[in-house]
């Protein structure tokens, strides 16, 4: 039994190769002088760079979080690379078809083409190498909408207005640890705005490719979203296999006015290390949206089956009268994976309503954590969360660990809170076998059965990725 | 920090009692008291608690009389011990003859027996019991020899202010039932009138095949504090059948320490807790897992009033290598007003495959539609609202099997009910 | 075509069936009777395969050794269980979930898969004759649905799968009469000269709409005695009873 379910969860890791394009790499190691380089390189103004200053200021009088359910090993800050980038081979690329083939090529190989007319023809897609944006597509139709979709650099460059007073305004450079130093030393990432009343024509995508050795990638997403406006926006990642830990440190900020909605889906499959617990991705990522308006809605999707140490809790504050926060995870781990994720709903406006559906898979010998806290204040009238929250065991070496955190203070609020683990049931499976089906398929199965709440509620695209990452087929599925 | 009531009588001590003594001061010298920023602590009112240990030692020169434990405490058919102040109160003592098999008595520090090994080598991991064993006076123990049936005890800690005075006071009882018995014991920590802090705790051994049903009641004085610190050891096939009551006191922490060490264990746990108006409860309940096929059901119900806090963390351990776990944990907890406040942390931290276990929690108020339903019945508000509270206490006070017990209880409640209600 | 020798199950060391006999010829329906606890749905499961039985003797089904067979592979050789009480798989669909079996046992036996356009087609049909919801085939397998539903879906299963033997284990408990006659009808409209059926049954309601070539007792671990289907009224009338002497025993 154990072999055929091992199969179903074991994955060769397909995205481990390396790209060959030649890249720009700033000297390993963590200082004053690196984040002014950084700065500098993105000829960046005066008040970035003093933000950066303070953050990193900061960041050296705090110490790393040691309550997560996670064994970390030690990271040695001064031993890695903040800054790669791939080598440009002329002027800045005027238009996608001036992007280095080395790189266009990666992408392709990675099935996210740079081209406008390929698969994910309703998608644009903001392409992030190491540090830098290298490519963002169908800017111009999005323009037409009004929707502003760059890489973060450019934000700053072309919209300061824009993004100075919401930049740190979710997640400020104080709030942790890992969020200090990405406000130090993050590259780039993505930058999003939808004005009032518009809704953003395509799903927005945002593909983060960490590529050189020893490098650790510190990207800043802003999605600031206007009165009556909507947006859905896609995340995914990969790097190549490499023996050492990388760090991933990235801080996603939301902002939603009255009216609006932000979906927000990450399917996270950065390199998980291999068999036996070697190298792999340390994805360390503060992600948190505030309902500012009335009626506003957040929604968090994330289907997280790689990275050797996951450490997350994408949040929702709930200031809006009427707003809406949803979280739905699923997070697989096997081999020696670590994962202790979950999410915060922080209710403060009246008649807030929160959803939480986590659904945790652990294999192998790995550690799988839910931590999650709901919080209703005393002004929260009318409060409503409801959460689920499943773990599924396959192999008895393996952890899973749910710490639910709830808080109320006000007396009208409704809060639920439902939690089961076990393990795949043998009923389940022999009705399975019984009508033909092996163990091993009949185990995918019922696994992205266990999953279905959550998968369905990513965009199509990334619903069949997230599925054939779970290694099941639905193509021609009528059910 | 450490307590000021410190070996009382260190000389005429037996080696074991005076190193477990030395054990427990050992440690506190090295180990602060705990605060809001340990995680286990987070939701208590560790202030308040520590403010009340440091009060002198209770004395043992107080007189209480029958009628005042009966009233107290409750009064039914089982072999009583009473102390006051930690001191056995003779005359309050009684035998039931058709219980006659449990052994009820009080050891002196000056005893020279060692009552059970798990007292000697209990771990220290909590501050509250640390000083318990540093400080404890008698040590109330209860046996159910191997193989009895029907036993039934009951023993009452009674904490007894002399005067204005504030007094700290350190309970300890000791319930060993050795294989295959069956027996029944409550234990009751009520006070007289005055400012008192009861820092109790409670050792519990189950042997093979062996069943405890086992009240822990809490009905101290109005504005005392109560710390109490539960452990439970259960052997192979043993079964626990629990209940914990926090009716009294303004500020608790009660902590529940099982472990189903023996394959088959089993533990069944019970919770009520009071919060009137001010009052600030906390409940930590580990269940462990060690054993195979072990089983645990913990319920706990909260009632908050106002300016009330009450806060439920519920641990589930299920360890490496063990097979066909089950474990269920529910918290509820009702806010009867705009400034009351619940917390809630249904844990699981499970480590093996074969395991079915999961936990609910809800927080909410009187549902309006039953209100609504019982006024439209012609019952008036006040009543309906009553009523409602009343049921929701009640599937707890339904399940405690000790016909005097659930009586006395349903009496208390009765009493404090109006004051939560009353409250803005 | 199902030829059972000497069967013997035990489970924990507490033994079930003590030596069973039985053979089931082609297009034959038998049914199993039995008080409560004589092994009915153990025999079920054991020839389904089911884990976590000692079991002992031979069975021959169509040219296997079943009992040497995996569960699918037996499904694959046209053994098909309707359960006693069919398993919830929360999240998978019912029709993807049948199309997932179907496909499989067509690929066992070196047949292409059946198109999606076909697939639906029959599986219409087949739940109008069973009078189902249309929404049924999105939902879950067998999860939140009502007894009788679940056991409606067994028949839908068996009517998609086309077995050359099926199993039914107390289909008939926990459905009303309405419920009973389109199970029942459903049955029929697949008895067949290549089929066979073993009903294993409680109540001998089911068999005054199923109507069996042989009436088996099962009793004491193996079959006490055997008759036509007018064994079916005798034993409704009179109960089990006492455990007839050997020489009492009918034809």
């Amino acid at each position: 039994m154990s072999d055929a379910i091992r199969e179903v969860i074991d994955r060769e890791y397909e995205f481990g190769f390396e790209g060959t394009f030649e890249s720009e790499i700033a000297p390993k190691g963590l200082s004053e002088e690196i984040v002014r380089f950084i700065s500098a390189r993105k000829q960046e103004p005066e008040w970035l760079l003093e933000w950066r200053l303070a953050a990193y200021r900061h960041f050296l009088t705090l110490e790393e979080p040691t309550w997560p359910n996670l064994k970390i090993p030690p990271i040695d800050y001064q031993d890695m690379h903040y800054w790669a980038a791939p080598k440009p081979k002329g002027p800045a690329p005027k238009n996608l078809n001036e992007v280095d083939p080395e790189v266009r090529a990666m992408f392709d190989k990675l099935g996210i083409p740079l081209s406008e007319q390929e698969r994910l023809s309703g998608v644009a897609v903001d392409a992030i190498v190491d540090s830098v944006s290298v490519a963002t597509t169908f800017k111009a139709r999005l323009a037409e909408a009004g929707v502003i979709f760059c890489s973060f650099s450019e934000a700053v460059r072309d919209h300061p207005e824009l993004v100075r007073p919401h930049l740190g305004s979710v997640v400020g450079p104080r709030d942790n640890f890992f969020a200090a130093l990405n406000a130090a030393v993050f590259s780039d990432g993505s930058f999003c705005y939808v004005p009032a009343g518009v809704t953003c024509p395509m799903e927005l995508s945002t593909y983060f490719r960490m590529n050189a050795a020893d490098t650790g990638q510190f990207e800043r997403t802003l999605i600031v979203v206007e009165e009556g406006a909507t947006v859905s926006y896609l995340e995914g990642c990969t790097a190549p296999v490499r023996d050492e830990n990388q760090l991933h440190a990235a801080v996603v900020e939301l902002i939603a006015r009255t009216d609006a909605h932000i979906k927000y889906s990450t399917v996270q499959n950065w390199y998980p290390g291999d068999a036996d617990g070697n190298g792999g991705i340390f994805n360390f990522v503060t992600k948190r949206g505030r309902c500012e308006g009335a009626r506003s809605k957040i929604s968090w999707t994330q289907v997280e089956t790689g990275s050797a140490i996951t450490w997350k809790y994408p949040s929702v504050v709930l200031q809006g009268d009427d707003s809406v926060g949803e979280f739905y995870s699923v997070a697989v781990t096997n081999a020696h994976q670590q994962a202790d994720t979950g999410t915060k709903m922080i209710h403060i406006g009246r008649n807030t309503s929160s959803t939480i559906v986590s659904k945790g898979i652990s294999a192998g010998r790995s550690q799988n954590t839910y931590r999650g806290l709901v919080k209703v204040l005393r002004a929260a009238n009318g409060a409503r969360n409801h959460t689920q929250c499943d773990s599924l065991l396959i192999g008895d070496r393996c952890g899973a660990h749910t710490f639910p955190y709830l808080e109320v203070k006000n007396p009208t609020a409704q809060v639920e809170h439902e939690a089961t683990t076990s393990r795949v049931g043998e009923d389940q499976l022999f009705y399975c076998r019984q009508r033909g089906i092996d163990e091993e398929e009949a185990t995918a199965m019922i696994v992205n059965g266990f999953c279905r709440d959550v998968f369905d509620q990513l965009p199509m695209e990334f619903a069949v990725e997230a599925q054939a990452l779970m290694r099941v087929s639905l193509e021609g599925s009528v059910g | 920090m450490i307590p000021a009531a410190v070996a009382p009588s260190a000389a005429v001590e037996p080696s074991w009692r005076s190193d477990v003594r030395a054990d427990a001061v050992r440690w506190l010298a090295d180990h602060r008291p705990p605060t809001t920023r340990d995680e286990l602590w987070r939701y208590s009112d560790v202030d308040a608690l520590l403010e009340a240990m440091a009060a002198d030692p209770a004395d043992d020169q107080v007189d209480v009389d029958a009628p005042t434990i009966a009233r107290l405490a409750g009064d039914g058919p089982a072999n009583r011990l009473v102390l006051v102040n930690g001191r056995p109160i003779a005359d309050l003592a009684s035998r039931d003859g058709d219980t006659d098999v449990v052994e009820v008595l009080s050891l002196r520090p000056s005893d020279h027996r060692c009552p059970a090994d798990s007292y000697r080598d209990l771990r220290h991991d909590d501050w509250f019991l640390a000083t318990n064993r540093a400080a404890a006076h008698d040590l109330a123990m209860i046996k159910a020899p191997a193989g009895s049936a029907l036993g039934a005890a009951h023993v009452v800690h009674v904490t007894a202010p002399a005067g204005h005075r504030p007094v700290a006071h350190h309970p300890t009882t000791l319930i060993r039932v050795e294989a295959g018995a069956t027996v029944t014991v409550v234990e009751s920590h009520v006070g007289l009138d005055g400012a008192a802090a009861v820092n109790a705790s409670t050792t519990i051994e189950v042997g093979a095949g062996a069943t405890l049903a086992y009240h822990r009641v809490e009905q101290g004085a109005a504005g005392s504090a109560h710390a109490g610190h539960v452990s439970v050891a259960l052997g192979p096939d043993a079964c626990l059948r629990a209940h914990s009551f926090t009716l009294g006191a303004s500020t608790t922490r009660v902590t529940w320490d099982v472990v189903c060490a023996g394959d088959g264990s089993s533990v069944e746990l019970d919770g009520l807790v009071f919060a009137g108006p001010s009052d600030h409860h906390d409940h930590l309940v580990t269940v462990d897992h060690r054993g195979s096929d072990t089983t645990s059901e913990q319920r706990f119900r909260e009632i908050v009033g106002a300016r009330a806090r009450a806060a439920f963390t519920g641990r589930v351990l299920v360890r490496p290598g063990t097979t066909g776990t089950s474990a269920h944990q529910r918290n509820a907890s009702l806010l009867l007003a705009p400034t009351a406040e619940a917390d809630a942390r249904p844990w699981l931290e499970i480590e093996a495959d074969d395991v079915r276990c999961s936990h609910g929690a809800t927080v909410g108020q009187l549902d309006d539609e039953a209100v609504f339903y019982l006024r439209s019945r012609g019952i008036p508000e006040w009543h309906a609202r009553q009523l409602l509270i009343e049921g929701f206490a009640s599937e707890v006070l339904e399940s405690v099997d000790v016909a005097w017990l659930r009586h006395h209880l349903r009496d208390g409640l009765e009493q404090r009910r109006p004051a939560i209600e009353a409250a803005p | 075509m199902l030829e059972i020798r000497d069967l013997s199950v035990s489970i924990d060391g507490h033994a079930i069936l003590t030596g069973l006999d039985l053979e089931i010829g082609p297009g034959e329906v038998h049914a199993i009777m039995g008080p409560n606890g004589a092994g009915k749905s153990t025999l079920s499961a054991v020839l389904a395969g089911r884990e976590g039985y000692d079991v002992e003797g031979t069975v021959r089904f169509a040219g296997h050794d079943l009992l040497a067979l995996e569960p699918e592979a037996r499904a694959a050789a046209g053994v098909f269980l309707a359960f006693q009480y069919p398993t919830e798989i929360p999240g998978v669909g019912n029709a993807y979930f049948l199309r997932t079996s179907l496909n499989a046992i067509r690929e066992a036996n070196g047949e292409p898969p059946v198109d999606a356009r076909s697939f639906l087609g029959s599986l219409r049909s087949h739940m109008e004759e069973l009078e189902m919801d249309p929404s049924f085939s999105s939902r879950a397998v067998n999860a939140g649905f009502s007894g009788g539903e679940k056991k409606r879906n067994e028949i839908l299963q068996m009517a998609m799968l086309e077995p050359t033997l099926a199993i039914l284990d107390e289909t008939d408990s926990g459905l009303d009469i309405d419920a009973l006659r389109i199970v029942a009808a459903g049955i029929e409209r697949l008895r067949s000269p290549e089929r066979a059926f073993l009903v294993i049954t409680h109540y001998p309601r089911l068999l005054d709409l199923v109507r069996p070539d042989v009436v088996h007792v099962l009793r004491g671990g193996r079959i006490e005695r055997s008759g036509d289907a007018a064994l079916a009224q005798q034993l409704e009338q009179y109960g089990y009873g006492p455990r007839p002497e050997p020489e009492a025993v009918g034809s």
